[in-house]
């Protein structure tokens, strides 16, 4: 059946007959329903983080990672032994430089 | 550096054995700092604060070389004489996957494309300075490292991490880590799965994929309140697992996160923040695990997090 026709055939043999809306309020509440939720639902989309923003994870990881000299100090092999940093400071007769850190490893999060 | 001087890097609330708390507690190795020694426990460059460039420490160097060898090398103590520490660092779990976390904040480009996005510390003042991308740990003991491993070993075969390997992969280094001193953040929702792409051999490149939503819904949160911080992220990477080796040999994985409210009590940032909530992004990658560096624990693992294990009921 055409929709046309599905419309005419509920219009003459449901309304009356059943507590159902009229059709003109079941479409104005499609339409309302369609276009009172489309900026909910952009605004869904701009806010879901499974929405597709990695793009490409490669440039992503390279970037995202230090750049080439942002942190020098990341290229010093410390030691986080102290025990073992004192015997090689004895052993090779240099001053120990201790980076400190009261909340975290300096070399992670701090 | 390694040319003059042995580098050590310390978080004194794990300042070690009987030996070593007295070595740091003469030396006022205690704080966010930058102190110098001798090996002896002499403290070096007197009360100054140091930093890490040449104009400091080459008077520290001088002062070194001044002293008698008996003060540069002498008077170390017997290791065995030590009482042992009332804080042991925590190691990492015995075959176990170790990664380094990364985090910036980003902004797109004129073609799309994210970038890096600079900010400064006291952006306002003339002496302010860079904020650099941070770094933090994850640990996964060995079952749970093994649970995301292919079972059948056939194309598209899908493995989803357990809820205690996404919480502690999305709350500690999936969130915005970049103010520094950030506690992990409850998960509310999440999704990690890991899908055989590709055999090559004994190995087996899986896609990686996620997303989580943690903290406070940015709907619910009090953008003036204090410990008022959510944020969502998606990621996206590739794995490499070895069935021979029984483990990741490649964990590459990059996020793109949107952050906002503030940390703990504090309801001003440090580093200038333009956008509200803001972008940030992430990188997660396997150390080789052999170098001190590689080895230092997880924030969060520590008595800084949110009080939750780390390990969960599971750990240790």
């Amino acid at each position: 059946m055409h929709f046309a026709q599905t419309w005419i055939w509920w219009e003459s043999h449901m309304k009356t007959s059943h507590p159902f809306p009229s059709w003109r309020f079941c479409l104005s509440l499609v339409l309302w329903s369609v276009l009172a939720g489309f900026p909910r639902a952009a605004g869904q989309a701009e806010d879901d983080p499974s929405r597709g923003e990695v793009h490409d994870w490669e440039h992503l990881h390279r970037i995202v990672q230090p750049a080439e000299g942002e942190s020098p100090w990341r290229k010093i092999g410390w030691l986080t032994d102290i025990t073992a940093a004192r015997q090689q400071a004895a052993e090779e007769d240099k001053p120990l430089v201790i980076f400190t850190a009261a909340d975290g490893s300096p070399l992670g999060r701090t | 550096m390694e040319a003059h001087f042995v580098p050590l890097a310390l978080d004194t609330y794990f300042r070690g054995n009987s030996q070593e708390l007295a070595f740091c507690e003469a030396i006022g190795a205690g704080g966010n700092h930058l102190a110098a020694a001798t090996a002896s426990g002499q403290r070096l460059g007197g009360e100054d604060m140091l930093r890490l460039r040449e104009e400091d420490l080459g008077p520290v160097l001088a002062e070194y070389r001044a002293l008698p060898e008996e003060e540069r090398r002498g008077g170390l103590p017997d290791p065995a004489d030590a009482a042992a520490p009332k804080r042991p660092l925590p190691q990492a779990p015995e075959g176990g996957l170790v990664l380094r976390g990364y985090c910036c904040y980003l902004k797109r480009g004129t073609d799309g494309a994210w970038n890096k996005a600079q900010r400064f510390y006291y952006e306002l003042n003339p002496d302010r300075w860079a904020a650099e991308t941070q770094s933090d740990m994850l640990w996964l003991k060995r079952e749970e490292m093994r649970s995301l491993a292919p079972r059948s070993w056939s194309l598209g075969e899908t493995m989803s991490a357990t809820e205690p390997v996404r919480t502690r992969f999305f709350g500690t280094i999936g969130i915005d880590y970049m103010e520094g001193s950030v506690n992990a953040l409850p998960v509310r929702r999440s999704e990690l799965t890991l899908t055989v792409k590709e055999i090559r051999g004994t190995e087996a490149v899986l896609q990686v994929r996620g997303v989580g939503e943690m903290g406070i819904s940015f709907e619910e949160h009090d953008r003036e309140g204090s410990n008022s911080r959510g944020c969502e992220v998606e990621v996206e990477g590739e794995a490499v697992y070895d069935k021979e080796k029984q483990t990741f040999t490649r964990f590459d994985v990059a996020g793109v996160g949107k952050a906002w409210g503030n940390k703990m009590e504090y309801i001003r940032r440090e580093i200038g923040i333009g956008d509200y909530p803001w972008r940030y992004g992430i990188a997660w990658k396997l150390t080789a695990g052999d170098s001190p560096m590689d080895r230092i624990p997880p924030y969060n693992l520590l008595h800084y997090g949110t009080g939750e294990p780390y390990f969960g009921a599971s750990g240790p």
